[in-house]
Formats: structure tokens, C-alpha cells, sequence
């Protein structure tokens, strides 16, 4: 009897044994479209070049909090594992939802680096206290726009807010010059919108830093009560629109830009809008935790982030803005320039606006 | 007979250790910060209370009436294949609602694969499926099997001398049936809808992929934007509480003790039908098998094989696989183990304390999982951070929402143990431990095991704790179904949900036919 039981203790032993996560190597392959032209070898030399320039030695685990996607980050993380040695584990979830969790964590937070979607997440973070300065040669890898005015993040790519529109049902003549147009009679059952994105999110807390409370929560008022399509985050917008279900839809502008360089004969387009929060441009970035136990190791991943391999990764594969000088963009995207993100945006005033918005968004009717 | 010190202490013990999700929320429900009644105005709160309980009714009132015409259909009629009938429409069960609402979603949106299809009849103008409509449908048709399970037991136990006579006397078949047999099923009906009930209110994969603002929904939507704000916390106690409620109720008549119909079951001639209402009956069988078991198997082949066509790499789905067998292996052993002194204590030593654990315990089943996992959140981090992000919370978690499962299947083998076999063994000198493993365990070590077997599927497909509270770099099929799903890579997503089903199809299609020769 004794026997059996001493069977059974040790059988469970080894399954609790055997159970140890293994991490850092689930990089889905495949079916993300055009792999873009970084070669392997590219991204070793970066990674190389990148790890050369930090004197610290790097080593140990690395824990990730990443906001971005897997598909579309997994293999540059694989990368650095591979090529520094750095034993990398990824939560994946949203940046909103990452950056919550960290201030929730606090100091006994397992995360090393935060690299998020928007500068809003981050800015949350960075206002908890939970980040550590970064050095002023990584935050010049940047322009200045996409940096945080402490140093507490680094941008690490570009994105502009775009409205995706069927073309076979919308013309450039009956849209509007910002975002407050889209409160119109005339566009009543045609919007898309996704209140869960961080990035929708994070337009809302840019309307009520610039233009008031009143006025976003009447905008969001309004939109509501004309009718829109609900969406749980941008891309199924972009589909819905080239399935002509969706007129307009309020998203990112690479969601358009990835169907398009797939077949570019479908009937949608991106629209940047003249200026305000609509017409925003905005940071993906990166800060290291002031918990972290590696930082020698969180600080090569920011780094490799600016590597040219990296960048071109971002511009390529994702249809994202390079920020660091010297990195062609894709023919794909707008002349930056061009667009008309509002100036001076002041990411962590938006930071400071971000759970407002939220409260907005359910007053509203979301 | 007085209950022993260390069984009373561990139960005790153990029980707490439970409730603590409960009590964790309630207390910061109680600490609200923010002034009730302005966040009743301000939130939406009345609406996803309407929606939730809305689709709380339509569910139950469709779940029941298929599944009572399945059961009548099987057990009573003269049927070709009837068993391979009764099987195929009890399948659906091993489909998760993620799964089924993914496959609809996708199946019906107007680009999908069955307007394709139609498209050649000349149906054209099909809209897609969601809201409460879509998650009507797809919670209705992987939720009538509990009904069906619960009801034709039942049936078959009972006594058919009444309708027979009742048939004689000319009654017409659909007054018999509304007037003589479902009266007699009442208990088995309440007991079904209300276990159909806490499965609706607790989804969380259906309404989400529905787009239908549910309280789950909610619950998820604010935990996104800010996990420790308040409608996180609000919402999750409104949601715990209508659990309890319904759990309460179920519990509290008594119904799932007496869920077995009193009668003496018999060989019952089964009825033949001519040929007219044979064809409508079989034609039902087919429809309900074609969307519950044909529509979302056929979509996840057809991704699978398009995708595997255009080359795309599945060995991605290793690790959730193996992820999915560790978790389910050790919660449902860990669960057999906890369960069998629970077991015990409230069967053997029949008393008032007993009963109340044992209705508390079974509470613990309707616990609406994405509450229990996010109260499991804030306890690790803010009570136990060196178990935070392991393995451990998990499991912990994972065991407070299926053990009831685990004790279920213990107490109904546990009827088979008299009081008077323990007695006469400690007249014989036997000490209690070996009292135990000499009669009490391999008396009941059957019923333990079959409930351990629903705790296995159940984890596996487990999907809000999981999501939560996993460790990082861990994962399971149902997050790598969930998660590949919402990227659109829907190769891997459907190659994990076919193992997922193919797991769980054999032991559901053991575990559902025990009770054909019961």
C-alpha cells in the first residue's frame, strides 16, 4: 500500500518537474505575409554590432512585456536570443492591458524591458515611477518627437492614425479635414471604430489634452448615436472595409499598407487626415524597468530595437516609420513629412489623460 | 458519528484556501473608491445586465427544447443507428464556445467559406453572424448536450407504465408529452437549464468573438484598458453574485441530489414511427448535427488544409500541447487527491456542517472563470508575490473552479459505502488510515477517477485563468487557439483545435455513454 503511494508521489513529482515553462521559442512561423528582405545574416552582424557597443556583458534571462504583436515580433527577438545569448522569455497581451499589470506589479514586477505598442501605455508606466532613465546616446538614435521628455522610453518605430475607406463607396470629396467631422448625418451606419485599442485610446486622451473634455465626450456621443461597427482592435476593420461591410474605419495606418502589399487590387485605401489627434503620428517604443534584474541584457535589446536590421524589419514587414536615420521607409508608406501630426505632443501629459478617456469612451455608450 | 479532528481541520482548510478568490473581491468591492450610484449612472451597467441575462434566457429556453427533443427522440423512438444518433449530438460538448463562435464568425461572415457556398444556390445577401444573435446560436448549440445528458437519463429511469397508459387511453403524443412525461422531469429540467444558465453567464469566448456586450465582455474590455480600476472590480462581483444566485438555486432545492427520477427503469418497447414523421425526425437529427458537430469541425479542416496546402509551419502548437497535457494531468490529479477527504466527510459522516460544505463546494463550479482569475491576479501579486506568474497560482486556480467536478464524481460512488463496512473494520482493529485504503478508497477510487477525467478535459480547454495568470513563455492549446485566432493565423489556430477536440471527443464519448448502460 505504502508502495503505491510512494509510486504516485513520485510520479506527480516528476510531471510538477517536468512542467517548467520552457520559453522564448514559440515564434509562430509563416503567414505574415512577405518576409521583407532582412537577411539573417543582416541581423546577426546588427545584433553583433549592437552588443559590441555596450561594454556590459550580457547574459542570463531576459523578460519581455510585449504589447506588440508575436507575428510580428517574435523573430526579431528570436534574433537577439540567438545571437547575444540572452535567454529571452515574451508575455504577450495588449500595451494598455501590459502597462496596467506592471503598475499593479510594482516593484516585484518579473519584467525586464516594456516594449509597447504607444507612447500612452508607456507613459503610464513611466508616471508609476517604474522605469529607469536611459542613456542620452540611445534616446538620439531618435527623433525627438519620438522620445520621452524624462528619458524614461525610446521610440522605437513610427505610426500614423488613418482612416481605412472603401473606395467603391466613399470619395475623397465627402471626408472631412479632422476627426470632428466624422460626427455627420452623412456618414450614420458607415464608421468602424475599435474602443478597446490602445491606440484609439490614446487619439482620445490626445482630443482631450488639446481640445477639452466637453467636446471629445460630445464627439463620442455623437458618433455613437449615428451608428458605427465595433471592432475588437484595427485589423478586422481593414477586412470588413474590403469586404465592403465597413465604410470608414478609425485605425493605424499598417493594418491598410499589409493587406494592400498582399493584393494590391483591393478596393481600400489609407487617408490621412489634414491635422489634430486624427492626423497623429506616433511612437511604438521601449523602456527598462527600474526592478529589472539584467539590465546589461535589457539595454542590448533596446539597442538591437535601433539596429539597422531591426529597423528595417519594422519598415518592411510591419509597414511601419524607421526612426532611425538612414533607413530607407518602404515605398508603401507617406512621405513622414507629409503628414500633419499635431506638434509638440506631450506624451506624458496624454499619459496623464488616458484613464479619462476610457471613463469617456464607457460614458459615451461604448 | 462524530467527524474526525484532521479531516474536519484539512477540509476546513482547504475550502478556505477556495473561497479566497470570493472574499478577496467582495472586500475590494467593499472598498470601493468610487461613489456607487454615480458609477451605476455613469457605466453601462443596466444594459450589459439586460444583455447578459438576455441571452441567460434564450439560451436555456433553445438548449432545452433541443435537448429534451434529442433525448425524447433516442430514448423513446424507434430509430435507425439511434445510439450513433446519440452520440454525434453529444459530441458538440468537446467543442469549446471560443472555438464554435470562431468558426461561425468566420463560416458566415460574407466572405466566408459557407456563403461561398450558398452563393451557388443564389444566396447572396448573407449578412454575417454576431451579437446576440450569433452567440444565441453558437452558445445554443454546444450547450444542448448538458441538457440532453441530464434529461435522457432520466428518461430512460423513467417509468413508462404511465405513458403507456396513457397512450391507450388516446392521448395525443404532444399532450402526453407536455402533460405526463415533463411534468415528472421538472427536477432534471431545472437542473439542466440552470447548469446551461451558468455556463452562458460565464462565457467568455462566444460573446467576445460575438461582439456582444455581456458582463464578461465588459469585465475584459476594462481589464485591458485598467486591470486594477473599479468597473474591473464591479463588474466581477455583479457577475460573481448572479453565479452564487443561480448556483443557490440550483443547490438549495435539492435538485441535483434528486435529479434521478423515482420509477423502476425497464425494458420499455420503443415506439416505431411510420415513415412521414420518421424522415422530419431524422431530418432533425441532421441539421442539429450539421451545425453543432459539421459547420465548425469542417471550417478548422478546411484552414488546416489550405494552410498546411500553402505550406504554413505548425510545429508552433508543440509546446501548448504539451502545456495543456501538464496542466490538465497534474490539476486533475491534484483535484482526485483534494476531493477524496471532502468526499468522505460529507458522505460518510452525514451532518448539518456537511451538507453546508458540500453545497459551498459545489458552488464553486458556477464561478464565472475570468473573475476567479483575475481576483487570483491581484491575491498573487499583492498577497503572495513569490508564487506570482507560476505554475502553482495555475493549478491553484484551475482546482477551485473544477473540483467540484472531482468531488461529484466521488460522492456518487460513495453511496456505495455502508457506514457499517467502516464499523465492522475498526471492530476488527483495523486503525482508520488502513480502514481507508483497505475498503473506503477502492470502493470509491472509480467515481474519482471519472470525475478526475472531467477535471482533464475541463482544464484543457480552459481559456480566461489561463490567459491571465499563466506563467510567461507557458501556454496551452486554448491560448494558442485564442491568440493565433485574433492574429488571423488561423493554420496553427485550427491545428491546436483539432487535437484539442480529437483529446477530448473519446473520453466524452466514454464518459457521456456510461450512462446509456447505467
Amino acid at each position: 500500500m505504502n508502495k503505491k503511494i510512494t509510486i504516485i508521489l513520485i510520479a506527480f513529482m516528476m510531471v510538477l518537474t517536468a512542467c517548467s515553462p520552457t520559453a522564448g521559442e514559440q515564434g509562430p512561423a509563416g503567414e505574415q505575409g512577405p518576409a521583407g528582405e532582412v537577411s539573417q545574416e543582416a541581423i546577426e552582424a546588427a545584433v553583433e554590432a549592437a552588443l559590441a557597443e555596450t561594454e556590459a556583458e550580457v547574459g542570463g534571462t531576459l523578460v519581455i512585456y510585449s504589447g506588440r504583436k508575436e507575428s510580428l515580433v517574435a523573430d526579431i527577438i528570436a534574433e537577439f536570443a540567438a545571437t547575444s545569448g540572452v535567454e529571452v522569455e515574451v508575455r504577450y497581451a495588449k500595451s494598455a492591458a501590459l502597462a496596467g499589470t506592471l503598475s499593479l506589479e510594482g516593484a516585484i514586477s518579473p519584467a525586464d524591458v516594456f516594449f509597447s505598442q504607444d507612447p500612452v501605455s508607456l507613459g503610464v508606466v513611466a508616471k508609476e515611477g517604474l522605469f529607469d532613465r536611459l542613456p542620452a546616446d540611445v534616446l538620439d538614435n531618435v527623433p525627438a518627437w519620438a522620445v520621452d521628455s524624462n528619458g524614461f522610453w525610446v521610440g522605437t518605430s513610427g505610426r500614423s492614425r488613418s482612416l481605412v475607406v472603401d473606395t467603391r463607396d466613399v470619395t475623397d470629396a465627402e471626408l472631412p479635414g479632422d476627426i470632428y467631422g466624422l460626427a455627420d448625418e452623412k456618414f450614420r451606419n458607415r464608421l468602424g471604430l475599435a474602443p478597446t485599442n490602445s491606440s484609439f485610446i490614446a487619439m482620445v486622451a490626445c482630443m482631450i489634452e488639446s481640445d477639452g473634455e466637453e467636446k471629445v465626450l460630445d464627439w463620442l456621443t455623437t458618433i455613437n448615436g449615428l451608428g458605427y461597427g465595433e471592432y475588437p482592435k484595427n485589423s478586422p476593420q481593414v477586412a470588413a472595409a474590403a469586404a465592403g461591410e465597413l465604410d470608414i474605419g478609425m485605425i493605424n495606418h499598417y493594418y491598410t499598407l499589409r493587406v494592400l502589399a498582399e493584393n494590391g487590387d483591393e478596393p481600400i485605401k489609407n487617408v490621412y487626415l489634414d491635422g489634430g489627434c486624427g492626423a497623429m503620428v506616433m511612437p511604438a517604443g521601449a523602456g527598462i524597468l527600474s526592478s529589472s534584474q539584467n539590465k546589461p541584457a535589457a539595454m542590448a535589446f533596446i539597442e538591437f530595437l535601433h539596429s539597422k536590421a531591426a529597423q528595417e524589419t519594422f519598415t518592411n514587414t510591419v509597414y511601419e516609420f524607421p526612426l532611425v536615420e538612414g533607413i530607407e521607409p518602404n515605398a508603401l508608406l507617406p512621405d513622414i513629412n507629409s503628414l500633419n501630426s499635431p506638434s509638440n505632443l506631450n506624451w506624458s501629459a496624454l499619459a496623464l489623460w488616458q484613464e479619462k478617456a476610457v471613463e469617456l469612451i464607457a460614458q459615451a455608450g461604448y | 458519528m462524530k467527524i474526525p479532528k484532521i479531516l474536519l481541520t484539512t477540509n476546513v482548510f482547504i475550502l478556505t484556501i477556495f473561497l479566497m478568490p470570493i472574499f478577496y473581491m467582495f472586500w475590494r468591492f467593499a472598498n470601493f473608491s468610487r461613489n456607487i450610484s454615480a458609477f451605476l449612472k455613469s457605466w453601462d451597467v443596466s444594459s450589459l445586465l439586460f444583455n447578459t441575462l438576455t441571452l441567460f434566457l434564450a439560451v436555456v429556453l433553445t438548449s432545452l427544447l433541443i435537448g429534451l427533443l434529442v433525448s425524447i427522440f433516442t430514448v423513446r423512438y424507434e430509430l435507425p443507428a439511434s445510439k450513433i444518433l446519440f452520440s454525434l449530438t453529444i459530441l458538440p460538448l468537446v467543442i469549446p464556445s471560443y472555438i464554435g463562435a470562431l468558426t461561425y464568425v468566420s463560416a458566415f461572415s460574407p466572405r466566408g467559406l459557407f456563403v461561398d457556398i450558398f452563393s451557388n444556390f443564389g444566396l447572396n445577401e448573407i449578412s454575417g453572424i454576431d451579437g446576440f444573435v450569433g452567440s444565441w446560436i453558437v452558445l445554443t448549440l454546444f450547450t444542448y448536450p448538458y441538457v440532453q445528458l441530464v434529461c435522457s437519463s432520466a428518461l430512460r429511469n423513467l417509468d413508462s407504465t404511465v405513458e403507456d397508459a396513457a397512450r391507450s387511453l388516446g392521448v395525443k403524443k404532444v399532450k402526453m408529452y407536455t402533460s405526463v412525461v415533463l411534468p415528472r422531469l421538472k427536477k432534471p429540467i431545472i437542473y439542466s437549464s440552470l447548469l446551461v444558465g451558468l455556463y452562458v453567464i460565464s462565457d467568455f469566448g462566444a460573446v467576445s468573438l460575438m461582439k456582444y456586450g455581456t458582463m464578461t465582455k465588459a469585465i475584459y474590455s476594462y481589464y485591458v484598458i485598467n486591470i486594477n480600476g473599479d468597473p474591473v472590480i464591479f463588474y466581477s462581483t455583479i457577475l460573481i453574485f448572479l453565479a452564487l444566485i443561480i448556483s443557490f438555486a440550483q443547490r438549495g432545492s435539492d435538485i441535483s441530489r434528486s435529479a434521478k427520477v423515482s420509477g423502476t427503469p425497464r425494458e420499455m418497447e420503443k415506439i416505431k414511427l411510420s415513415k412521414k414523421p420518421k424522415i422530419l425526425v431524422l431530418a432533425f437529427f441532421f441539421v442539429l448535427i450539421f451545425f453543432s458537430l459539421f459547420v465548425p469541425v469542417s471550417v478548422l479542416g478546411y484552414w488546416l488544409f489550405r494552410g498546411l496546402a500553402q505550406g504554413n509551419n505548425v510545429s508552433g502548437a508543440l509546446s501548448g500541447i504539451l502545456g495543456s497535457l501538464t496542466a490538465a494531468t497534474v490539476t486533475s490529479i491534484l483535484a482526485m487527491v483534494i476531493a477524496t477527504p471532502i468526499v468522505v466527510m460529507i458522505s460518510q459522516y452525514r451532518s448539518k456542517f456537511g451538507d453546508l460544505f458540500e453545497k459551498v463546494t459545489l458552488t464553486l463550479y458556477g464561478l464565472p472563470h475570468i473573475a476567479v482569475g483575475i481576483s487570483m491576479l491581484f491575491i498573487t501579486i499583492k498577497i503572495f508575490p513569490s508564487i506570482y506568474q507560476t505554475f502553482i497560482t495555475l493549478i491553484i486556480s484551475y482546482l477551485i473552479v473544477f473540483l467540484p467536478q472531482a468531488v461529484g464524481g466521488g460522492q456518487a460512488s460513495m453511496e456505495q459505502v455502508k457506514l457499517s463496512y467502516i464499523e465492522a473494520s475498526s471492530g476488527l482493529g483495523f486503525s482508520k488510515i488502513d480502514t481507508f485504503f483497505k475498503i473506503t478508497f477502492p470502493l470509491i477510487y472509480r467515481g474519482l477517477l471519472a470525475g478526475a477525467a472531467l477535471v482533464f478535459l475541463s482544464t484543457m480547454k480552459e481559456l480566461p485563468q489561463t490567459l491571465l495568470l499563466r506563467p510567461t513563455g507557458f501556454s496551452t492549446m486554448a491560448v494558442d487557439i485564442w491568440s493565433n485566432a485574433s492574429e488571423a493565423l488561423f493554420t496553427q489556430a485550427a491545428f491546436s483545435a483539432f487535437i484539442l477536440l480529437a483529446i477530448s471527443a473519446f473520453p466524452t464519448y466514454i464518459l457521456s455513454t456510461r450512462n446509456l448502460t447505467n
